[in-house]
């Protein structure tokens, strides 16, 4: 990559949750630049909102102290990236950042893609950037070589820094690894409460985090060879009509109702959301060493699948409590308000593995929301536990993930400006996770035309009522949504 | 896949009824283009030789139909994003 001391920024998507964080990071993005002789200039911001943009404008402004072009989509704003680095002569770097819906990131990609070798313009999106194999296909063969980054953020999460760093200065070899994530993002949906632009299911959603997690422990580039199998979608998704007008509705993967799943869906947009979903990844690495790892991912909270009762039961040998590892949120009450539902998250890594010639695990805690706290623990077979890492008091949630976020975006643009490859978001590494990622959803897509639909919306709805109740039953308070003692 | 624009123009089935857009308003320059690049290229994996031929294998042209499986999806498309206006 060649040099460059002058990098502008295009955030698309501004007004929504990862596009607000970006704009609010940038200040300090530019400040940690400016030391590294990087000068950022915030070219344009787009948003498809209309009523969003006065603000956004006043917002860049308040944070940059420069005014900011405001537009509504990212065709808008490539005249004004393209006249900005015509302006700096061909001596300007420029990343659009892309934080819209994951229906619109690969139609974002290719729109960039063919300015970067000659413009100068790098694509940087949210994950997953692909939904379909016939998308990745197309870059392969027709961008071959053209660098883009994907918001791979785990891979700044200092418990997978922690991690990574004990990998390779204590030689510990990975014989196995097995992740869990799990979040209420399916019944905060169907409560009314999704957040804007958040879809895909537990798949989609979730899995690009633990595979990126995978890719980058093992090294983007050990891994020679990998095959997806053991696919099962346990429980659908649920739109929220199913609800609030007791019809037999699922959740497709771009948030939509779906009403009849024996049916292949007729566009890939249109097919069900998994709920809970896991799949089993066998990675064959350079020198012939095998390394399988499960993945267990869920919209639905806790649901005592066997794969949760499997791990939680390890966890449990291992000397590892429940709630240090188990976030729960307390109850509140849907902003419709119709609902009350609760929220329980898992973000965790337990890889398995030789240090010298003792059998030893890692156990990764991703997640500090709610009471939780990140931490990495090496955990002997007969109870004995090390802490190599874990955090203390600190910020806010939200604040661990925007420092996340900032350690994201510095790599990007110091890949950009040539002083050191983000190896876990560049393209290497974002297209072996999407990869991994396509054959586990054709697969998942595969086994639910067999399926029957009216058992698998009974077993859906069952599992919501975990966490989702109507109002006249819910243990919280109209009013500040918090829990009734 | 059918590999080129003729092919699949043999091969696809009929679209369904439609309903064109302007070709002249900023709605179509702005947001149909992109996504119809966009699912064009991950359906036939080449770059659509003009905006022309483009919109011609999406929509269909003096009486022949369109790409059924190209026109529907960019309708769901933009749809899609027009939901976040």
């Amino acid at each position: 990559m060649e040099p460059t001391s002058d990098i502008g920024i295009v955030i698309v998507g501004a007004a929504g949750d990862r596009g607000a964080a970006a704009l609010q990071i940038l200040p300090k993005l530019r400040a940690v630049e400016i030391n590294q002789g990087i000068n950022l200039d915030l070219v344009c911001v787009a948003e498809a909102n209309e009523e969003a943009r006065a603000a956004l404008a006043r917002k860049a402004a308040a944070l940059l102290g420069a005014s900011c072009s405001v537009v509504g989509l990212l065709a808008e704003a490539m005249p004004q990236a393209l006249q900005w680095l015509e302006n700096g002569r061909g001596e300007r770097k420029l990343v659009v950042y892309d934080a819209t819906p994951t229906a619109h990131h690969y139609l974002h990609l290719v729109s960039v893609l063919p300015h970067t070798a000659h413009e100068h313009i790098y694509y940087f999106g949210e994950k997953p950037l692909f939904t379909k194999p016939g998308q990745i296909e197309f870059v392969e063969r027709n961008f071959p070589e053209r660098m883009f980054f994907c918001e791979l953020i785990e891979t700044e999460n200092p418990a997978f820094r922690a991690a990574n760093e004990f990998i390779r200065a204590e030689g510990f070899r990975i014989q196995r690894m097995s992740f869990w994530r799990a979040s209420c993002m399916g019944v905060a949906i169907a409560a009314g409460d999704g957040r804007r632009g958040v879809e895909g299911g537990a798949l989609l959603d979730k899995a690009p985090h633990d595979l990126s997690v995978a890719v980058g422990l093992l090294g983007p580039r050990q891994v020679a060879h990998w095959s997806v199998s053991q696919v099962r979608t346990h429980l659908l998704a649920l739109h929220e009509s199913a609800f609030q007008q007791n019809t037999r509705r699922f959740l497709s993967v771009a948030n939509e109702p779906v009403d009849d799943i024996s049916l292949p869906a007729r566009i890939p947009e249109q097919a069900p959301a998994g709920g809970v979903v896991s799949f089993h990844v066998d990675f064959m690495l350079e020198g012939n060493v095998a390394v399988p790892a499960s993945f267990f991912g869920s919209w639905l909270g806790v649901q005592n699948t066997q794969p949760e009762l499997d791990l939680s039961e390890k966890l449990a040998r291992l000397g590892v409590d429940t709630n240090e590892w188990l976030n729960t949120e307390p109850s509140r009450l849907s902003s419709n308000p119709r609902f009350g539902y609760e929220n329980q998250e898992v973000r965790l890594a337990l890889l398995e593995g030789l240090l010298g010639s003792r059998k030893v695990h890692l156990l990764l805690n991703f997640l500090s929301k709610f009471e939780g706290r990140r931490f990495v623990f090496l955990l002997g077979e007969d109870g004995h536990r090390e802490t190599l890492f874990e955090e203390k008091d600190g910020p806010a949630y939200h604040d661990k993930k925007d420092a996340d976020f900032l350690g994201v975006f510095q790599r990007v643009i110091e890949h950009c400006a040539g002083l050191r490859a983000a190896e876990y978001v560049g393209r290497e590494a974002t297209l072996l996770v999407h990869k991994i990622l396509m054959s586990a959803l054709g697969q998942a897509n595969e086994q639910l035309r067999g399926s029957d639909q009216g058992e698998a919306y009974e077993a859906a709805l069952v599992a919501y009522r975990k966490y989702l109740m109507p109002v006249q039953n819910a243990r919280v308070s109209r009013r500040s949504g918090r829990e009734l003692p | 896949m059918p590999a080129t624009f003729a092919d699949h123009e043999n091969a696809v089935e009929a679209a369904a009824p439609q309903t064109l857009p302007d070709l002249d308003s900023e709605e179509y320059r702005l947001l149909y283009v992109p996504t119809m690049v966009a699912v064009y290229t991950a359906h036939h994996q080449r770059m659509p030789q003009s905006e022309e031929a483009l919109h011609r294998h999406v929509f269909g042209f003096d009486g022949h139909t369109g790409c059924a499986a190209c026109h529907e999806e960019t309708e769901f498309l933009v749809a899609h994003q027009k939901k976040f206006f």
